[in-house]
C-alpha cells in the first residue's frame, strides 16, 4: 500500500517538474522563491537571536518594565494628593518621587560620567597649559 | 678502541675542565647547597646570558708549600673568572668559590682577579665581584695580604672608570671588606652573608661584647645602620636580580651614555594628584614616593640605600628612556632636613651619577640641617659640606624641582643654581628663604613682640609679621625674581618640564679647571 502511495507520488512530482519546465525553463521563479525563503529565514533569526541575547545580558528586566510601565500610567494621572493647590505647580512630593525615580533609573556610573565632566570642565580653566609635545630631535 | 693522540689529548681537556667545575668536590658543593647558598658557577649562571661565559685561568693552582698546602691543590684555586654578558652588554666577573678552601684569597686567586679587573678597565666594561670567602689564606701569609692589596689598588683605579658592583653573598671578613667598600655597590643577601673586619669572637675578646654575626656585620645592618650596603636581597637569586636591574640603568664605563631604554610612557603626559599632593599645612608630610613615581617612566624606580637615611631619596629611574639619578628630601621621614648620613648618602651617590655622565634629577623639600649636639660632634659640617661639594663639582645635567621648603643652607647645598644647577624649576608652593616664618619672626621681632605687655596683642604682631615674611620670601617668586629659579611650574607638568630639560641638556659639556684631584671634606 505504502509503495503504490509513493510510486504515487513520485509520478505527481515528475509531472509537476515537467510543468515546471515548460512554464520556467530557465529556472528564474525557483531561484528567486528560494533566495526569497532563504532571506526570510535569516531575518527572522536575526531578530529571535537578538532578542535572546537581550534576555540573556539582562537588558530587559521584565519586572523592572512592567513597574516602569504602571508608574507612568500613574504619574500622567492628576492625583489629589500630590498635586498643586493651582493645579500646575508640582509639590515637593512629587519633585521628591521624581528624584527617586530617576535615581533608581540611572545608576552610579552615570553621575560619576557628570561628576568627572564638570571636574574637568572647570579644573582645564585654571592649568598652565604647556605644549606637551618634546621638538628636540635626538641626537 | 684505540684514539689518536690528539683525539686523548683533547679527552684529557675535557676531563680537567670537569674535575675543575667542581671545585672543592661534590661534598663540599652539597654542604654549600645545605647552607641555602648557590656554588659560584652557578650564581655565575644566574648573572649572566646564557652560553655567553667564557672562563679565564681555569687551570691555575696556588704555589703555596707551608703547612701541608702543596696537597690541597685545585684547579682554579678558589675563584671563578672571565667575562660574559648581561641583556648583550659586555662585563668582567669573578665568583669566590666557598667549596675550595673557604674561597680563603691566595695569592694567585688575587692574580686572578686582577687579570680581569685590568681587562674590564683596558675594554670599558663593568666588573662585577660575588664575594663568598672566609678572608686571607692564613697558610699564604704576607702574599695573601698582597693579593688584597692588588687588588685594592685595582678597585681604586677603577673608580669612576667602570662601573665596579660588588655581590657579598656569604662571610667577607677582614682585610676582604675593603674591596667591596671601595667599589660602587654593595649587594648584600639576607641572613646568608656578612661583612665585617673582626668577627664576634675577636670582639669579645677585645671589648667582651657579646654579638651574633648578623648583629655585628649582617645585610639588616649594613642596609640600616651602617650604610656600607647599598641593596639587602631576600636570598641570592633576588640579589642577582637586583645587581641586573642596576646595570641596566648605568653605562658600560666613565666615556659611555647609559644604554637609551624604549618607553610608551608619553613624555607629555600629566598627573593631576600632583597639583593636591602638597597639604595646605606647612608642617604636615606627603610621601616624595608618590612624586617619584609619577614623573619617571612607567612609575620604575630602583632605590638605592633603601633602608639607610630614609629622609633622603636616591635612586635610578629612565625618563623618556634616558637613565636619570633622582636625590629627593623625603618630608615624610624627619621632615626631609638633612643630617650627617642623609649627606653622605646622597654626596655618594651624587658623584657615582657625575663620575658616569648619568643626569641628576632633585626633588627639593628640606626644612634645613639637623641641629644639636650629636649632629654637631657627629661632623654634620664637613659631613654636609661632602654634598654640597658633590653637587658643586659635577659637570653632569642638573635638573632641580622644589617642592616646597628650601631653606638656608639646605637650599644651597640642594643643587641651586649659584653650585651650576642648570635648570631650576620650583612649584608655586615652594617657599625659597633663608629660613621659616616663625623663627625669623622670633629673630627679627623678639625683643618688640616681648616689650608688649597684652599677650592678645603679642599674639597678633607675630602673626601680622609672620605674613609679612611670608608674603615677601615664602614663595618662589622671589627667587624667580632674581634668576634663581628659572621658571615656576604647575605640579601635573613636572614630568614634562623636567623631560625636556634633560633633552636640551643632553649635549651638556662642561669642564672643572685642571687638577691632580679635588680635597672632597672626607
Amino acid at each position: 500500500m505504502n509503495i503504490l502511495m509513493l510510486l504515487q507520488a513520485s509520478q505527481r512530482v515528475a509531472e509537476k517538474s515537467a510543468d515546471m519546465m515548460v512554464k520556467d525553463p530557465h529556472g528564474a521563479i525557483i531561484t528567486l522563491v528560494s533566495v526569497t525563503v532563504v532571506f526570510v529565514a535569516l531575518v527572522i533569526l536575526y531578530f529571535a537571536y537578538t532578542f535572546i541575547g537581550k534576555i540573556s545580558s539582562g537588558e530587559i528586566n521584565w519586572k523592572k518594565a512592567s513597574k516602569a510601565s504602571s508608574r507612568k500610567s500613574d504619574r500622567t494621572r492628576p492625583s489629589a494628593k500630590t498635586a498643586s493647590p493651582a493645579g500646575e505647580k508640582e509639590s515637593e512630593e512629587i519633585a521628591a518621587a521624581i528624584a527617586m525615580a530617576l535615581d533608581h533609573e540611572m545608576n552610579g556610573e552615570v553621575y560619576a560620567a557628570i561628576s568627572m565632566a564638570l571636574h574637568q570642565y572647570l579644573n582645564d580653566t585654571v592649568h598652565d597649559m604647556e605644549s606637551y609635545i618634546i621638538t628636540i630631535k635626538r641626537k | 678502541m684505540i684514539m689518536s693522540i690528539q683525539t686523548e689529548k683533547i679527552k684529557e681537556l675535557v676531563e680537567r675542565r670537569a674535575t675543575a667545575r667542581m671545585g672543592g668536590g661534590q661534598k663540599r658543593i652539597d654542604a654549600q647547597h645545605q647552607k641555602g647558598k648557590l656554588t659560584a658557577r652557578e650564581r655565575l649562571a644566574l648573572l649572566l646570558d646564557e652560553g655567553s661565559f667564557e672562563e679565564f685561568d681555569m687551570f691555575v693552582q696556588h704555589r703555596c708549600t707551608n703547612f701541608g698546602m702543596e696537597k690541597t691543590k685545585y684547579d682554579g684555586d678558589g675563584v671563578v673568572t672571565g667575562m660574559g654578558t648581561i641583556d648583550g652588554r659586555l662585563v668582567y666577573v669573578f665568583a669566590q668559590d666557598f667549596t675550595v678552601n673557604g674561597g680563603s684569597m691566595s695569592e694567585t686567586m688575587a692574580q686572578k682577579i686582577c687579570k680581569v679587573m685590568d681587562m674590564a678597565v683596558r675594554n670599558g666594561a663593568p666588573f662585577i665581584g660575588i664575594n663568598d670567602s672566609g678572608g686571607a689564606r692564613i697558610q699564604e701569609g704576607i702574599c695573601s695580604l698582597a693579593g688584597f692589596g692588588e687588588i685594592f689598588e685595582r678597585n681604586i683605579l677603577a673608580s669612576g672608570v667602570v662601573p665596579q658592583i660588588s655581590g657579598i653573598f656569604g662571610p667577607c671578613a677582614g682585610g676582604a671588606v675593603y674591596s667591596p667598600a671601595l667599589t660602587d655597590f654593595t649587594v648584600m643577601i639576607k641572613d646568608t652573608s656578612y661583612m665585617f673586619l673582626t668577627g664576634p669572637g675577636v670582639v669579645k675578646t677585645v671589648t667582651g661584647e657579646v654579638v651574633t654575626q648578623e648583629e655585628l656585620g649582617g645585610a639588616g645592618v649594613h642596609s640600616t645602620k651602617s650604610g656600607v650596603a647599598h641593596f639587602a636581597a631576600d636570598n641570592e637569586e633576588d640579589g642577582i636580580r637586583t645587581i641586573k636591574t642596576l646595570l641596566s640603568f648605568l653605562p658600560s664605563n666613565n666615556r659611555e651614555e647609559a644604554p637609551y631604554v624604549e618607553t610608551a610612557d608619553p613624555a607629555g603626559r600629566v598627573d593631576d594628584a600632583l597639583n593636591d599632593i602638597i597639604p595646605d599645612n606647612p608642617n604636615k608630610a606627603y610621601d616624595m614616593y608618590q612624586v617619584i613615581g609619577s614623573i619617571v617612566d612607567d612609575g620604575r624606580f630602583l632605590e638605592v640605600h633603601k633602608s639607610w637615611a630614609k629622609n633622603i631619596i636616591v635612586g635610578f629611574a629612565h625618563m623618556n628612556g634616558r637613565s636619570v639619578g633622582i636625590v629627593a628630601n623625603q618630608p615624610k621621614i624627619l621632615a626631609g632636613v638633612l643630617d650627617i648620613n642623609a649627606s653622605r648618602k646622597a654626596a655618594r651617590f651624587v658623584r657615582f651619577c657625575d663620575a658616569f655622565n648619568i643626569p641628576i634629577v632633585t626633588l627639593v623639600d628640606v626644612p634645613g640641617f639637623l641641629c644639636g649636639t650629636q649632629q654637631e660632634y657627629g661632623g654634620i659640617i664637613s659631613n654636609g659640606a661632602k654634598l654640597l661639594y658633590a653637587y658643586g663639582e659635577a659637570t653632569v645635567p642638573k635638573v632641580t624641582v622644589t617642592l616646597r621648603k628650601s631653606y638656608g643652607g639646605a637650599h644651597i647645598t640642594m643643587s641651586c643654581k649659584q653650585l651650576r644647577g642648570d635648570i631650576n624649576y620650583a612649584w608655586p608652593s615652594a617657599n625659597i628663604a633663608v629660613m621659616g616664618a616663625e623663627g625669623a619672626v622670633e629673630i627679627l621681632y623678639s625683643k618688640e613682640i616681648k616689650a608688649l605687655e597684652d599677650p592678645a596683642e603679642r599674639t597678633r604682631v607675630a602673626e601680622e609679621k609672620k605674613q609679612e615674611y611670608n608674603d615677601l620670601f615664602c614663595n618662589p617668586y622671589n627667587a624667580a625674581s632674581y634668576g634663581y629659579i628659572d621658571d615656576v611650574i604647575e605640579p601635573r607638568n613636572t614630568r614634562f618640564r623636567v623631560i625636556r630639560a634633560l633633552e636640551q641638556l643632553a649635549g651638556k659639556k662642561q669642564e672643572n679647571p685642571w687638577k691632580k684631584h679635588d680635597n672632597l671634606p672626607l
